[in-house]
């Protein structure tokens, strides 16, 4: 008996299929998204910094710190989203940058602040936080959908009763 | 025959692995090749903040335009009326986009016709002050309006 005759049955064929493709488009739109995002940022990361400055959250030093390492740590997150080994690691830095994100946005709308996302290298339009939070949410589901399940679910199968009647009694004679 | 489940266990994780991978290599992975290649981009990218030379804009001014002006400027705060209230330019009128049609009364009152409009937001990358001074320009025809370049952060670095 192998590991598989553990699991549980096999959801219907289409039912799978529908699901490994949702997965892997959700993992190409994410991975698209941050790889994009985070090249416009290393190709001009002078705007960046002026973006997270603009967010009046952290110090010079630590929005220059942040504006060199965040892009490449976008890329190499969107990257490894699509690698099996490294696809819930990176899931998990990917939930946690967009939560913190999420953050700043709530922040800066709380303050009143006039923000510039920042969020593809800074286009110098005004943005409006509402959007940018729902652009997020969406962003979060797709992460979740492109991570897959944490574990294959498994079912344990019951020992079947002992039938002790059908068996005959072998008498030492 | 009794048919039993044989439930494996998982692989032996330990407490230097996470998954498949070893937390050293995730280190390396998202923390060593990010840093690296932040240091690799500051030191090489022209368009980082210690090399870039910003290329005039038109539309766009300076303090030092500013300053040369012969006669004063009237400078317009194009971010909200919290922000403004926090700091603003002296002698600023405030002016926000989501609120345009009752602030623009004060702020017609305080212009004086040929003096020079200097539209301002938080930012050098905050987009506001452009779309205002487009605005002034367009909808309510006024020729002399300039956004200043950096916005209300440059003149506060200038100013300390």
């Amino acid at each position: 008996m192998t590991r598989d005759d553990c699991l549980a049955p096999p959801a219907p064929r289409e039912e799978r299929l529908l699901w490994l493709s949702l997965r892997w488009l959700a993992r190409a739109v994410v991975a698209a998204v941050f790889v994009y995002a985070g090249g416009v940022k290393v190709l001009n990361p002078a705007l960046f910094v002026a973006d997270i400055e603009s967010f009046h959250m952290l110090p010079s030093a630590a929005a220059l710190f942040v504006a060199f390492f965040l892009p490449w740590l976008e890329i190499i997150a969107g990257l490894a989203l699509l690698i099996p080994s490294l696809r819930w690691s990176a899931g998990m830095i990917l939930l946690a940058l967009l939560l913190a994100f999420m953050v700043g946005i709530g922040q800066a709308m709380v303050r009143g602040i006039d923000i510039s996302c920042g969020c593809f290298g800074g286009d110098g339009s005004a943005t409006a936080p509402i959007p940018l939070l729902l652009r997020d949410v969406a962003l979060i589901v797709g992460t979740l959908i492109a991570m897959g399940p944490l574990r294959r679910q498994r079912k344990t199968m019951e020992r079947p009763p002992l039938d002790v009647t059908s068996r005959p009694i072998q008498l030492n004679s | 025959m009794y048919q039993y489940c044989v439930v494996t266990k998982n692989r032996s994780k330990g407490p230097w692995r996470a998954g498949r991978v070893s937390v050293p290599a995730l280190i390396l992975i998202f923390c060593f090749i990010p840093l690296l290649g932040g240091v690799i981009n500051a030191l090489v990218n022209p368009n980082a903040p210690w090399h870039r030379v910003v290329p005039p804009v038109e539309g766009e001014v300076d303090l030092a335009w500013v300053a040369a002006q012969p006669q004063p400027v009237l400078f317009v705060d194009a971010r909200s009326e919290e922000e403004f209230s926090r700091g603003h330019i002296d002698g600023a009128v405030s002016l926000p986009l989501d609120s345009l049609d009752s602030a623009i009364i004060d702020f017609l009152d305080r212009w004086q016709p040929g003096e020079p409009i200097v539209v301002y937001c938080g930012s050098p990358s905050c987009g506001l002050s452009t779309n205002l001074a487009n605005l002034l320009r367009d909808q309510y025809g006024l020729d002399n309006v300039w956004v200043l370049r950096g916005g209300f952060d440059e003149w506060r670095r200038a100013n300390q």
